[in-house]
């Protein structure tokens, strides 16, 4: 039994009480794994900690039978001036555990955590990763029957991130979880019911996606427009299929450098002079001309956790996202990206194509002008003005801007391409146009994609001397 | 293992037991200094009070040693005064255990309580036995009595202190006024003189302050030489009673609030 009653919280903000929850009422259903989502500042954490018995409403309790963990979350919950395995033992101490369990626990937490030596220094010299995968790994030590967990899994490496699933995944057939997570993909990956919190309502879903599905706005969430980005991806993989002999010579040298970098990863850690992020930002772009979007998406999200602050990389990961079957992600990096700059042309161009793809088309528009705004000079900006222009029926701003397009760069066959298709449809057929159309398709769209994989090619060479003779680990 | 379900007095008995040991690993554990501080702070108050008194000129103060007068004097005063001052920071000096649902504010007052009594123990023991072993005279005198009379300070302390642990918190000028409050009674509860000595009507002034009965009546149940006892111990147990009350009746009314989120900055 897992009751919410009668719940109400309320915090002062500037001398006018704001309300997170009014009489809430909510029965969860028995042996489900929980998400709870809901927009920044919704009272997500706050629940969770009420939930935890760390927190108290203004009225209202919590039923349960249940054992409950504290909630772990990115804090630690450490004493800064003892160390990590004092910290620990207290914290076994506290559930009244015998001092033989509490040896192995110890050990146990020690290994899960990965830390090492920091385990017997002060808490107070660990970096907050390293804080909170303790956290974690304490937590594990522990059979509750519910984890409450607030964002855990966003904090340290791919490789902890792997561990900490799988030791999630090993709890979960004894325990469940109530987790808290912007992340979807950590939602779905570990649960089945949702809980939505929007405006000081709770909607329990014992459907998961349905959750999700209110939760996430529609435009932005629109199947049809997944559907209609990756079938454009199709498309642009075909292309690849039918290029000259050069380019294919000049991929297949990426390919060989790549596989000489990765081999030399496995052996050890990378040691180079580019940084960390740098690093894992040039492999992504090596894995995306080779054609491998999955491993390029991954590489790219490698490169976020070591810089969260470069633009650039969540611009990559927003388009190749989607093509890792991510989704989602390419939503939220596209945030990232236009929190970060919000001027940044090629987010505002993105995100101008997404909405264009869900049929929103004033919001298309509103991002589009803003790309042609800030970049005049981007013949592309031009062009994907009069695409818009051209799906809200607005003919005349249409063809300004792809006669703009065209003048600014008058050798891109589709430029041409959907003035002709514009003029046509408005009744002047002018054949020429589609003439001219066909032979700069084959010229010149080969002739930039050789240049932009030169241009990478070149960043690989260097990547693949930069790294050196790893260190053994 | 899963969690066994446990009594709140296990509960409690486990958390008062883990915060003890943290304590006094966080106290005690990087400083060496630590153990010898809790000897040190009473016999440098004792040296100082001895060579004033040394420099006036008498050897013995109501019939005791004037070292022995000022140790029996200080080792209960310093006690009140650290359960007090130490009570009034206990939430925030444990604020990240609060990230665990069994630790209460009560239970970091207590296992405060307990160290502070036990340190005083321990080095009232170690200075009045090298006193003793130095020469200087007195003897023992009430055993029962003695408990009564320690276990009373510690109770009146803990009162007071439990009430201000959640105070503490939420009105941040008590760390500074209470420690204000406190001082004044180091010269008025009997610490260099004998209530004895005093002559009235302002001894009967005097004998409202609970700290001097404290004094009185530790020293005239530990020492058969002290004269004219003036301590009492139905007032001190009114007293006691008192700020029991008070202590858990603020502790009720308050320790919500200081484990919910949004009262404190």
């Amino acid at each position: 039994m897992f009751r919410i009653q009668h719940l109400t919280k309320s915090y002062r903000i500037a001398s006018r009480r704001h309300y997170v929850f009014r009489n809430v009422n909510l029965e969860l259903p028995e042996g489900a794994n929980i998400g709870i989502i809901g927009p920044n500042g919704a009272g997500k954490s706050t629940l969770l900690r009420i939930m935890g018995g760390i927190d108290h409403p203004d009225s209202g309790r919590i039923e349960t039978d249940h054992s409950i963990s504290w909630p772990l979350g990115l804090k630690g919950g450490f004493v800064g001036h003892i160390s990590g395995r004092e910290n620990c033992r207290m914290v076994c101490n506290l559930y009244d555990l015998r001092p033989t369990e509490i040896r192995s626990k110890l050990e146990k937490i020690k290994e899960l955590s990965g830390i090492g030596d920091y385990f017997e220094e002060p808490v107070k010299y660990y970096s907050s990763g390293m804080s909170s995968r303790l956290g974690f790994a304490l937590s594990m030590a522990f059979d509750f029957e519910y984890f409450l967990i607030d964002e855990i899994t966003a904090v340290g490496d791919a490789q902890f991130k792997a561990l900490a699933k799988d030791a999630l995944r090993e709890k979960a057939k004894r325990s469940k979880v109530i987790m808290v997570s912007h992340n979807m993909s950590d939602i779905r990956n570990f649960c089945d019911a949702g809980i939505v919190i929007k405006n000081g309502r709770l909607t329990l879903y014992e459907d998961l996606e349905e959750a999700i599905e209110a939760y996430l706005p529609k435009s932005e969430y629109d199947p049809e427009a997944d559907e209609l980005l990756r079938h454009k991806q199709g498309l642009d993989a075909l292309r690849l299929d039918e290029e000259d002999e050069e380019t294919a010579d000049l991929r297949r040298m990426a390919a060989n450098h790549l596989e000489s970098i990765e081999d030399k990863l496995r052996r050890g850690e990378p040691q180079t002079n580019l940084g960390d992020d740098e690093f894992y930002f040039q492999m992504g772009r090596l894995y995306l001309i080779t054609s491998q979007p999955q491993k390029a998406y991954e590489a790219f999200e490698k490169a976020l956790t070591f810089n969260q602050t470069r633009a650039d990389i969540y611009l990559q990961i927003a388009l190749t996202a989607d093509r890792a079957g991510r989704p989602n992600r390419t939503r939220q990096s596209l945030h990232s990206l236009m929190r970060l700059d919000p001027k940044n042309p090629r987010g505002n161009a993105l995100l101008a194509q997404r909405y264009f793809e869900a049929g929103d088309m004033t919001r298309a528009l509103q991002r589009q002008l803003r790309v042609v705004r800030g970049t005049p000079r981007n013949a592309q900006g031009w062009f994907q003005l009069g695409m818009i222009y051209n799906a809200m029926e607005q003919k005349d701003d249409a063809m300004d801007a792809f006669i703009k397009a065209i003048q600014i760069k008058g050798d891109n066959p589709m430029y041409y391409h959907q003035l002709s298709e514009h003029l046509f449809s408005i009744g002047a057929v002018e054949p020429a146009l589609q003439a001219r159309l066909k032979e700069s398709l084959h010229r010149d769209g080969r002739q930039r994609q050789k240049d932009t994989i030169k241009n990478i090619l070149s960043s690989a060479e260097m990547l693949d001397e930069a790294i050196g003779e790893p260190l053994p680990q | 293992m899963a969690i066994a379900k446990q009594s709140p007095w296990q509960i409690q008995k486990a958390v008062v037991f883990a915060l003890i040991v943290r304590e006094l690993n966080a106290r005690f554990g990087r400083f060496r200094l630590g153990y010898a501080w809790a000897i040190l702070e009473p016999l440098a108050l004792i040296t100082i009070l001895s060579c004033i008194r040394l420099a006036i000129g008498r050897s013995d103060l109501a019939g005791l040693p004037y070292p022995v007068f000022f140790a029996s004097g200080i080792m209960p005063f310093l006690l009140f005064q650290h359960i007090v001052q130490t009570c009034l920071m206990s939430v925030e000096a444990n604020q990240s255990l609060f990230n665990y649902q069994r630790v209460k504010p009560s239970d970091t007052v207590v296992s405060r309580v307990i160290i502070e009594t036990v340190i005083t123990l321990a080095s009232g023991a170690l200075i009045f036995t090298s006193m003793y072993l130095a020469g200087l005279v007195f003897t023992w005198n009430n055993t029962l009595e003695f408990l009564a009379a320690a276990s009373l300070c510690v109770l009146f302390a803990s009162g007071l202190g439990l009430g201000l642990s959640v105070i503490g918190p939420l009105w941040q000028e008590s760390k500074k006024i209470v420690p204000v409050i406190i001082r004044p009674f180091f010269f008025i509860s009997g610490i260099f003189f004998a209530a004895g000595d005093i002559p009235e009507p302002y001894r009967s002034y005097l004998l409202w302050n609970p700290l001097l009965h404290v004094t009185e009546l530790i020293r005239s149940s530990m020492f058969a030489e002290y004269q004219e006892p003036q301590g009492s111990f139905s007032f001190l147990g009114i007293c006691t009673l008192v700020s029991l009350t008070l202590g858990l009746m603020i502790y009720r009314s308050l320790h919500l609030r200081v484990q919910t989120s949004g009262n404190i900055r």
